[in-house]
């Protein structure tokens, strides 16, 4: 009588077990590189974000001067040498790779709305925004 | 009839191939994770700073009554000073001093506002003021303080135009306002900025005299703030 007893665990088990264990693992890392990745992105988005925030300040000191000069167009922004100030100088302004673009239009007869734009590539194929506005008022004329 | 016990050499060696396989996977899967953790908890550590860093400056910058370094104009560089309401807390200073960022208030000690975690490894202010912008046009009589007085019988008086002062005889006043939409009195833009503080700042790990091999983070944020005109 032969006695058949097997023990332990077969090579099917054992390349079962190697197998679900990879998986896990490479889920486990891809996690993380997703993590990793996040965080590295929230990095660039809080730098639009500021950027942006900065482009209303900007605008919001050149309505300071003059509300009329504050009109209706597309624009970027400089730091003008002399006298020192913001200005708006061409159609759009870089940074770090970000491109801002303050777009005025009107709100009513004493207001515009600016809008700023800031547009980055977080990855090749891949544009993110951030947007910011806020209204500003040609107080002179109020 | 054959029973064996035990294990074959070739089974002993195949069982331990396996095991060194799946623990040095273990290993350099954990190796792996903390790796990724230090670099994650360094780029949250680096946003954190820079955020409250420049929150911090703008914030005080805001209620803060002039900026006196640098010098207005276009002056730049890693110093703010600024001149406070509150007598005690004049001057507020900003500055770098090894790689972390302090604020010195009035005669007190200078307080950390970055952590020993991160460098702070380029701060520049930028002084925007025009000195010009909001002095009064005179283009006719008198010349300097135009508040409204009187000259050979005729008073002079301020107006507003196109975001101007202007000081006009009341004929051309009264044409001025009632055609091309000067108002009498004083531009409410007089009482415009003081100064425009553009800021930027680099913050970035590891910090000074720590050496990794592998990681490291940095951010630059921008920032503008006014001082506000005070009377």
């Amino acid at each position: 009588m032969v006695i058949n007893k097997r023990r332990g665990q077969s090579m099917v088990e054992i390349i079962m077990a190697i197998a679900i264990m990879t998986v896990g693992i490479t889920f486990s890392v891809s996690i993380l590189m997703i993590v990793e990745k996040g965080s590295v992105e929230s990095t660039s988005e809080m730098q639009a974000i500021f950027y942006a925030e900065e482009g209303v300040q900007a605008v919001i000191s050149i309505s300071d001067r003059s509300g009329t000069a504050v009109a209706v167009g597309t624009y970027g922004l400089a730091i003008q040498a002399s006298p020192a100030e913001w200005i708006f100088s061409g159609t759009s302004d870089t940074q770090n790779g970000m491109t801002r673009v303050v777009t005025v239009s009107t709100y009513d007869a004493d207001t515009k709305k600016v809008d700023v734009l800031v547009t980055w590539k977080p990855a090749p194929n891949r544009t993110s925004t951030v947007d910011e506005q806020v209204l500003v008022t040609d107080w002179a004329f109020l | 009839m054959t029973i064996r016990r035990g294990f074959s050499i070739i089974e002993t060696i195949l069982y331990v191939a396996i095991l060194i396989m799946i623990m040095g996977t273990m290993v350099i899967f954990l190796v792996n994770v903390v790796r990724r953790e230090s670099k994650v908890t360094m780029v949250l550590e680096v946003n954190q700073n820079a955020r409250f860093a420049i929150e911090k400056i703008n914030s005080i910058i805001r209620n803060s009554k002039d900026a006196t370094v640098p010098t207005d104009g276009g002056g730049s560089g890693s110093t703010l000073s600024l001149t406070m309401p509150t007598a005690s807390l004049s001057p507020t200073v900003f500055a770098v001093s090894n790689g972390i960022l302090t604020m010195q208030q009035g005669t007190g000690a200078a307080v950390p506002i970055t952590s020993s975690a991160v460098k702070v490894s380029n701060l520049t202010f930028t002084n925007l003021v025009d000195p010009t912008a909001h002095t009064r046009t005179d283009n006719t009589w008198p010349p300097v303080a135009c508040t409204p007085q009187q000259k050979n019988g005729i008073w002079y008086g301020v107006c507003c135009y196109q975001s101007k002062e202007y000081c006009w005889d009341p004929i051309t006043a009264i044409f001025y306002i009632l055609f091309m939409g000067a108002k009498l009195g004083t531009c409410l833009q007089a009482t415009a900025a003081k100064s425009v503080i553009r800021m930027a700042i680099t913050v970035s790990a590891p910090p000074s005299g720590v050496v990794t091999n592998d990681y490291s983070a940095s951010t630059t944020l921008y920032a503008t703030a006014t001082v506000p005109r005070q009377n």
